[in-house]
């Protein structure tokens, strides 16, 4: 290996390396597939190795890529698959090939296997969705009379339910049951499945031309700064690690996010469920994310693209594993699984109509600028610091901007 | 710019030897004021504020990971383990790291000094046309940011198909313009008479350099190779552009980039921070003296 | 000596002989630094500047097309652009006056002490020789938001800790605290040596006249130490222009981009987005940036040496 880099010549030909960028409780769970595939493969040479999550893995990837040491798997959120796709770095799976190993459309989840296309070829095998859940406490839920007959959290539909149930929480505990998330992530999540539940639009297709639809912005961030303003029913600002430390310690009602804080809750113990973000609007849609398995380009050579086939498949096979840390899989035989359905508390529903990924553009998905430019000026907003026109603006000015650069080549 | 940096640190490295004679003489000479008194109690004061964040990444490490996220915090550790330590040798690539570091310095450093000095001894002893002409070329390298450089050098390594290379880390960094100041300003001042006698024995150039000026250079030699070592043992954003596969990553680059599977496992972190520290704070404190007193030689980053 | 000189005279053409092979020989000598040199710094330096007037990608292979000045124009028009230019004048100004005038004190107390000298020397270098990527892990465990050393001192001194990292208002200047730890130890050696420079005859003559050390250091030593300053600013200047490392492992730049640097700008727009030709053209600049300063210091210290006579 370090003769190699000596000498500029290649990796051991057989080894799979893959490379992820799974942290936190994510990392483990990633950690014990590997290894179950490992111990039931001992054979098969296999290097795992977890990057810096966001830009930086990306980046990294890109420059493995030039440097001609990709790894053979790479993990990668459909979201962030625009630039990868359009630069080259990726190979498209071919169905006929995947099918020799399994792994055919029927069994997907039929909207993660749909994002992971662009430009008609399939560029990502999906593992997985995580759309934005509300996470309430179920002694506290119980208490405040939201929970129905079967236990679950009764769907608050509109913006009056949403804010009884909130208002409900607050009358049993005294102080506000929980608040948006500071970070511009945990903004971003809500509002764009509120905006796009109440029909607002955030760039065209292409990704070139903002839009932002204004009145649907206004109304809708309007209506969260009241509700950590006028309303009183959410705290003003709260950071995700403090969030998540309240709603442990039974401080909060409920908590934003998607489903990837299940272990947390479970290991504190905490008796909890969680129940997808509630149709408040017209539509009940809510803000969803998938991580897959992408192959970069580089290795024609059948051999190691069906080493790298086996190793997806294996980790699909494994996915139950996966959905302990929260997320659903979009493995259609695992999710279907008797077993699977006991890992509870999970995802009690999804939204009807539908989730929403983030548009195809280069500057959208995990970690990526939208993100910052919706999410910032939102935050300051809901915060006070900012008023919702000033907000608007500098999102729409933040927007304008990232669609009018061009995408990277 | 730089020949002032030169001159300065020529004294200074002269004046440091002196002073540190001399001062051994005042400590003696002169009474301990109050003011003195006032200067230790402030510094020493100073110095232990300083090693807190180090001390406290230390007894992290050496805590179990159950007890890094009690609060209150505190110093005591109730179960002193090296679970932690054990974990990042396990789980990381971490002594590979520290082998291609290894590597990498010593090339840089190793070629660092010949080239440079070489270089040096040419623009100081050989009596050659166009010497400050190429010496003002060299002066201007100074003033580039390296930082400035990234985007081009990284195309041309991936021409040059050394991405993923040492050698894309290693190269860049050999020829250190610095290196060439301070070997020539040293050998400035050897006295001419040794050079003048060799050649009247038939002596060529380059023999002149290895036999004459480098043995005399020991001092400049230690100031370069410790500075070139060091700084590329701690570079970043070059190696972290170039060494893609985890087992080749420098430390630095390594600890940056790959998270060990120990998600949040302060105590894991710590151990690996203190492991990163390690071999360089062995050096220093084994080389404290020669290490200064390089800086002072240098005196410039 | 008027034979030595006639020799001389009549062996002109051989002299010129000797002229030429030393030359050639000096080149020799000079050929391992100076191809190296040309390689990775002439040809890259020339290289980014003709990529700066292209469109060029970091995937496309090869170079884009010719846009002209249009790279250097969007640099310029670039809001984020100068928001990094921004916030890199405010690590500069956070980082360099703090560490010029600390490491100053702190020299000239630790030259008054009488004996353990080395311990501060240890202990405000040993950050220096340490990986920037494990001051980083230090760091963000001293900031980190519930555990972190700092932030429970700080709560309970003030009963609230500020959100060191992540508050826009805060990253940098918690980022400007590490950074001066790790970088304090080299500016204190460099003064400690100009410190030794200053001649013991001085304190001498100043302690028979009845100066107190606290005139001594006024009328002796800080005068004296004119020139290590403007060295030691400069060095910091010139560093704080080009700050990158720290940022980048200890925020990536945010909370909303209220920490990302000039290098930082040119590291996103170049790897992240892979817009070489743009990032080189931001390069540029920052090298002029780097430029003008370093004319301004040579300029100053040249009036310096002479005001000094030296």
């Amino acid at each position: 290996m370090q003769r190699a880099a000596v000498t500029g010549t290649g990796l051991p030909s057989d080894l799979v390396t893959f490379w992820n960028f799974f942290g936190g409780g994510d990392g483990a769970r990633m950690t014990e597939m590997v290894a179950d595939y490992q111990a039931t493969y001992p054979d098969i040479p296999l290097r795992s190795t977890t990057l810096t999550w966001g830009n930086p893995f990306y980046t990294k990837l890109a420059l493995g890529t030039l440097s001609r040491q990709p790894p053979l798997v790479a993990s990668c959120h459909v979201d962030r698959l625009v630039t990868p796709v359009d630069t080259g770095l990726l190979r498209p799976f071919d169905l006929d090939e995947l099918a020799e190993w399994g792994i055919t459309e029927d069994k997907f989840f039929p909207r993660a296997w749909e994002a992971s296309h662009r430009h008609g070829e399939l560029w990502a095998i999906p593992l997985d969705f995580h759309p934005l859940a509300v996470y309430y406490n179920k002694p506290i839920a119980e208490q405040a009379g939201l929970l129905t007959a079967e236990g679950t959290l009764a769907e608050p539909v509109g913006t009056q339910a949403f804010e009884d149930m909130l208002a409900a929480a607050k009358d049993v505990m005294g102080t506000p049951s929980t608040g948006f998330l500071n970070d511009a992530a945990g903004h971003y999540r809500v509002f764009y499945s509120l905006h796009s539940q109440a029909g607002g639009e955030m760039v065209s297709e292409d990704g070139r031309t903002a839009i932002l639809t204004k009145e649907v912005f206004l109304e809708v961030v309007s209506w969260m700064r009241s509700l950590t303003h006028e309303k009183e029913l959410l705290v003003r600002t709260i950071d995700p690690g403090g969030a998540i430390a309240n709603f442990v310690n039974n401080r909060f009602a409920f908590f934003f996010s998607g489903g990837w804080e299940r272990p947390t809750f479970v290991d504190a113990g905490v008796d909890f469920g969680i129940h997808s973000w509630p149709k408040v609007y017209d539509k009940h849609v809510a803000w969803d994310g998938t991580h897959s398995f992408v192959i970069p380009t580089y290795d024609e050579d059948p051999a190691r693209i069906a080493s790298a086939l086996h190793f997806i498949s294996g980790m699909l096979e494994r996915s139950a594993t996966w959905v302990e840390g929260g997320h659903m899989t979009t493995w259609l035989p695992v999710q279907d699984d008797p077993r699977t359905q006991e890992i509870q508390p999970h995802y009690e529903n999804l939204p009807v109509d539908g989730t929403l990924y983030d548009p195809q553009a280069w500057y959208a998905g995990s970690g990526g600028n939208l993100q910052t430019v919706i999410g910032q000026p939102l935050a300051a907003c809901t915060q006070g610091h900012i008023s919702v026109e000033d907000a608007y603006d500098q999102a729409l000015a933040g927007l304008r901007e990232l669609a009018a650069t061009e995408p990277p080549k | 710019m730089t020949a002032e940096v030169k001159d300065r640190s020529a004294e200074a490295a002269k004046a440091s030897v002196d002073a540190e004679r001399a001062g051994k003489h005042r400590g003696r000479a002169r009474p301990a004021s109050g003011f003195d008194r006032m200067a230790t109690a402030v510094v020493i004061a100073f110095g232990l504020l300083w090693l807190v964040p180090l001390l406290w990444a230390l007894n992290t490490s050496f805590k179990p990971e159950e007890e890094t996220t009690r609060l209150p915090l505190t110093w005591a550790i109730e179960n002193p383990t090296l679970d932690a330590y054990l974990g990042v040798i396990n789980s990381t690539d971490i002594v590979l790291w520290y082998g291609n570091s290894l590597f990498v310095s010593v090339m840089v450093s190793t070629l660092s000094v010949l080239v440079a000095s070489m270089a040096a001894f040419a623009l100081s002893r050989v009596p050659m046309a166009g010497k400050r002409f190429i010496f003002g070329a060299i002066l201007l390298g100074i003033m580039i940011p390296s930082q400035a450089l990234i985007v081009p050098l990284f195309q041309e390594m991936q021409v040059l198909g050394l991405l993923g290379t040492y050698w894309a880390v290693i190269l860049p960094q050999v020829p250190a313009a610095v290196g060439v100041f301070v070997f020539k300003q040293f050998f400035d001042g050897l006295p001419a008479a040794l050079f003048e006698s060799a050649q009247a024995d038939g002596a060529g150039w380059l023999r002149m350099w290895a036999t004459i000026a480098m043995p005399l250079s020991r001092p400049a030699i230690s100031a370069v190779a410790i500075f070139t070592f060091v700084w590329s043992w701690n570079a970043l954003l070059w190696p972290l552009l170039t060494l893609n596969d985890s087992q080749l990553m420098t430390v630095t680059v390594g600890l940056a980039t790959v998270q060990g599977e120990f998600g949040v496992a302060y105590a894991q972190i710590m151990a690996s921070a203190i492991l990163g520290a390690l071999p360089l704070l062995a050096v220093f404190l084994a080389f404290q003296r020669q290490i200064v007193q390089g800086i002072a030689n240098t005196g410039i980053k | 000596m008027t034979i030595l000189r006639s020799a001389a005279v009549q062996r002109r053409p051989a002299a010129r002989r000797t002229a030429r092979a030393n030359t050639v020989r000096g080149l020799l000598l000079l050929a391992p630094f100076l191809v190296l040199y040309l390689t990775f710094v002439g040809v890259p330096a020339a290289y980014g500047v003709w990529l700066s007037f292209t469109d060029s990608g970091l995937m496309g292979g090869g170079l884009g097309d010719w846009v002209g000045w249009g790279n250097y124009a969007e640099v310029l028009s670039n809001p984020q652009f100068w928001g990094s230019v921004r916030n890199t004048l405010w690590f500069l100004l956070l980082t360099t006056p703090p560490a010029v005038i600390l490491a100053l004190i702190l020299a000239v107390l630790t030259n008054r002490m009488r004996r353990g000298r080395w311990f501060p020397r240890v202990a405000f270098f040993a950050p220096y020789v340490m990986p920037v990527s494990v001051l980083a892990l230090v760091w963000t465990w001293v900031y980190s938001p519930a555990l972190g050393l700092l932030t429970n001192i700080s709560e309970a001194l003030f009963g609230s800790s500020p959100a060191w990292l992540s508050d826009p208002q805060w990253a940098m200047p918690s980022i400007a605290i590490a950074s001066i730890w790790g970088s304090l130890g080299f500016t204190f050696v460099l003064y400690t040596a100009g410190l030794q420079e200053i001649p013991t005859e001085l304190y001498d003559a100043a302690t028979v006249d009845g100066a107190s050390g606290w005139q001594q250091t006024w009328f002796v030593t800080l005068p004296l130490l004119r020139r290590t300053t403007l060295l030691v600013t400069m060095l910091e200047l010139i560093g704080a222009l080009k700050v990158f490392d720290q940022i980048y492992l200890l925020t990536g730049g945010g909370p909303n981009f209220a920490t990302r640097s000039v290098v930082g700008f040119i590291f996103d727009y170049g790897f992240t987005s892979y817009r070489v030709g743009f990032a080189s053209a931001a390069s540029l600049i920052l090298f002029v940036f780097v430029l003008v300063l370093s004319a301004a210091w040579f300029a100053t210290s040249r009036r310096l040496s002479k005001e000094d006579g030296s």
